[in-house]
């Protein structure tokens, strides 16, 4: 193993081309996987900072927030439910916000809630609002009044909160009769009426099993609403089960091209050195010696091209606007390294067969 | 070609992956190609087919439809502005949609409302015939419980209210509008299905989302635009062609696909030229005998054009045949369609610069001299 490390050592030009190959899909993987993560994560923030185990819609929606509706009657229904703990009324509207100082509409969704979401505090008194930190990048700065919508709805920036984005607009949080107001003035026809919210978080009493709760508060409302567990009403926002399908498509496609690249690489190097591997094999190396030097120097061509690709793919990640739906996470990351590593090891695999057909007699032109 | 083909024969496996390689990468940049082409007309397709060329956005929509909402002060206005033939009222939103058959399950579907004589009707009919009265719609081609002649409802929000029926008098290509199943409508049927969706706003007046124009001849939509955008307060104008692309997600789309595009057209050409590269180095003994021999630069070296020219080949045949199974699959979560002219002019581009990417390996051949035989110990000559 030694000697092929000592190889790439004094030899890398050998191993360059492949190294750069290998590196661009490194690179076209972290961008795939950054762009599915930036698209997950901008547009599911506020269901995912959900303090709660179920989300409830009217059936009628399709479990879309923006056309679900629950009236005051049926969230006394469900609030009734054994099981059910606490229930949150929570609404949005996605609007153009003007910042001052600023030429161009943010794009924000604004929330109306009664609590019950991690990391933004009780809602605020009318007139203020929490805000993601995301609408930072258009300029919002804290103690600023922000306008909401076609109504131009005041509200004073009180403090931030982190990840709270809907379908790719910034989250802003405020009182629930703020929302209404930003609603109504944007599109009078979504108004709701009085003490309707769009949907209703629900924390479970302790020892409740949610799927059961779930099913009674199905039971109880008449099938009218439809519950689901919040990791089941994240995966149900627009596009989001779609893009996870088709972006994860895409990554095994490139992972099987690296496997095959890393073959390539690799059996073409075996034929190379077949009568080198004979003269080992003739002082008396065994095939699995030269097998784990295949194995050390896929290994480090793959280490090689992950730490360039990664590293590119983490600057461009930090240069593009944040418009751009493009987020590197650290778990993909290494997720990335994982499959890239595997693919060179499964690569190099291929050529095991051959270097244990090579006699060593062909050391001396007696075989293979 | 007597030596191509014997090293392609005695070489399966090695030719084989490769083939096998090429044609995955070229399956990935024509999948990408393909996503890219469908996911944008499958964004803004029934913007891009209506009628009116002219499409007018309250200014606070960021020229997003589903936020956009004009005024009839602003209307009125827009009727002022001269160069306008006509316009009309255009409303879009999202509904849940129960199609025709036995048993179905509700989905989620777009209703573009337009006035009959006006602006705004869709332009790729295929089947049937536009709307002509109320309850009447021009739906998306092809799409299972929207036939021709079937009736689908608009599912209400309360029991209180009945659903709304509506009847399937045309079908359209391309009528997508957010990936969604679209139904071209007329505005009075759209404001009957926003009642119905949403009866606690019933006192409420709907507003269109924008206002599609049409200008007088020898006006160019741009030109109209820009005079609408100046001299109506709250609007902002463009057109169709740019309100198409100002939608959500398109320009994301755009950037990331164009970016995927491009690594992966890098990755073919890289493949190309470090496999041929490889492989003649590998053969620089052999080569160089070959040339000692008698044989021309130009017989090698269309030896190995052969050989390129057999991977691109095969690379692209299997390309073509795994997207249409990749289509196949994605089309159970997404509407895809694949433009074979598109498919098949970017596979020549790819074959082009795969093609240029094994370059390297025939400019190498220069290098190979017969006298060198000589000197390698390997053929025998002396070091």
């Amino acid at each position: 193993m030694s000697l092929a490390l000592k190889e790439l050592r004094r030899r890398p030009g050998r191993f360059l081309i492949a190294t750069a190959v290998l590196t661009f899909i490194v690179l076209l993987i972290t961008m795939l996987g950054g762009l599915l993560d930036g698209l997950f994560l901008g547009s599911t923030g506020a269901l995912r900072a959900q303090d709660a185990e179920l989300v409830v819609y009217s059936a009628d929606s399709r479990d879309q927030l923006l056309r679900s509706q629950i009236d005051p009657k049926t969230r006394a229904i469900v609030a009734a439910v054994p099981g059910v703990a606490t229930t949150s009324g929570i609404g949005v509207a996605l609007v153009g916000v003007r910042v001052p100082d600023q030429s161009t509409l943010a794009d924000g969704a604004v929330f109306g809630y009664e609590g019950n979401v991690r990391g933004v505090p009780a809602p605020p008194p009318a007139g203020e609002a929490y805000v993601d930190r995301r609408l930072e990048a258009n300029g919002v700065r804290l103690g600023q009044t922000l306008q909401l919508g076609r109504s131009a709805e005041p509200v004073v920036v009180k403090g931030w909160v982190e990840d709270t984005s809907y379908l790719l607009q910034g989250g802003i949080w405020v009182a629930p009769e703020v929302w209404r107001r930003v609603l109504v003035g944007n599109r009078p026809d979504l108004a709701l009426a009085p003490g309707t919210f769009q949907a209703l978080t629900i924390q479970t009493a302790p020892g409740a099993k949610p799927a059961s709760v779930a099913a009674a508060i199905g039971q109880a409302t008449n099938n009218t609403t439809s519950t689901l567990t919040v990791h089941d009403a994240i995966y149900s926002s627009p596009g989001i089960k779609q893009q996870a399908s088709t972006f994860n498509g895409i990554i095994y496609t490139t992972i099987l091209v690296a496997v095959l690249i890393v073959g390539l690489f690799f059996a073409l190097i075996t034929i190379e050195r077949t009568a080198l591997y004979g003269v080992f094999k003739a002082i008396g190396a065994s095939s699995r010696q030269i097998v784990f030097g295949l194995f050390a120097q896929a290994t480090v061509t793959a280490v090689v091209a992950f730490t360039i690709g990664a590293g590119i793919a983490y600057g461009f990640a930090a240069l593009v606007p944040p418009s751009f739906p493009l987020i590197v996470e650290t778990t993909r990351t290494i997720q990335t390294l994982f499959l890239i590593e595997v693919a060179a090891l499964i690569g190099a695999a291929i050529s095991i067969r051959r270097v244990i057909k090579i006699d060593p007699a062909s050391a001396i032109g007696g075989g293979a | 070609m007597f030596l191509a083909l014997r090293d392609l024969r005695r070489s399966k496996v090695r030719f084989g992956l490769l083939i096998v390689a090429v044609g995955l990468l070229i399956f990935l940049t024509l999948f990408l190609q393909t996503l890219f082409a469908s996911l944008v007309n499958s964004f803004t397709g029934g913007l891009r087919n209506q009628s009116g060329t002219v499409v007018v956005f309250g200014a606070d929509a960021r020229k997003n439809l589903s936020g956009s909402v004009i005024t009839p002060a602003q209307q009125a206005a827009i009727n002022d502005v001269p160069s306008v033939q006509s316009y009309g009222p255009l409303g879009v939103g999202a509904f849940t949609v129960t199609p025709a058959g036995a048993n179905p399950k509700p989905v989620d579907a777009f209703l573009f409302g337009y006035e009959l004589t006006k602006p705004g009707a869709p332009t790729t009919l295929t089947r049937g015939r536009l709307p002509q009265t109320a309850n009447e719609a021009v739906v998306t081609a092809n799409v299972p419980g929207f036939g021709l002649g079937q009736t689908v409802q608009i599912v209400p929000s309360s029991d209180a209210v009945d659903p709304l029926p509506i009847t399937i008098v045309g079908e359209a290509t391309d009528l997508r509008y957010s990936v969604q199943t679209t139904l071209f409508v007329s505005y009075n049927t759209f404001i009957a299905a926003r009642r119905t969706a949403n009866p606690a706003a019933a006192q409420q007046p709907v507003f269109p989302a924008a206002i599609v124009v049409t200008p007088n001849p020898g006006i160019s939509p741009e030109q109209l635009a820009r005079t609408i955008t100046q001299t109506v307060t709250g609007t902002d104008a463009l057109s169709r062609a740019a309100a198409a692309a100002a939608q959500p997600g398109v320009a994301s789309v755009n950037q990331s696909f164009g970016l995927l595009i491009l690594l992966t057209v890098i990755v073919v050409v890289m493949v190309m030229a470090f496999f041929f590269l490889i492989l003649t180095v590998q053969k620089q003994n052999a080569f160089t005998l070959l040339r000692a021999a008698g044989a021309s630069k130009g017989y090698l070296r269309r030896a190995i054009l052969i050989e390129v020219v057999v991977v691109l080949a095969g690379g692209l045949l299997c390309g073509f045949v795994l997207l249409a199974l990749g289509v196949l699959v994605i089309n159970q979560i997404f509407p895809a369609t694949v433009n074979p002219n598109a498919a098949l002019g970017y596979g020549i581009f790819l074959c082009v610069l795969g093609f240029l990417g094994a370059l390297f390996a025939l400019a190498r051949i220069r290098k190979f001299r017969p006298e060198n035989a000589a000197n390698a110990p390997a053929l025998g000559g002396l070091a």
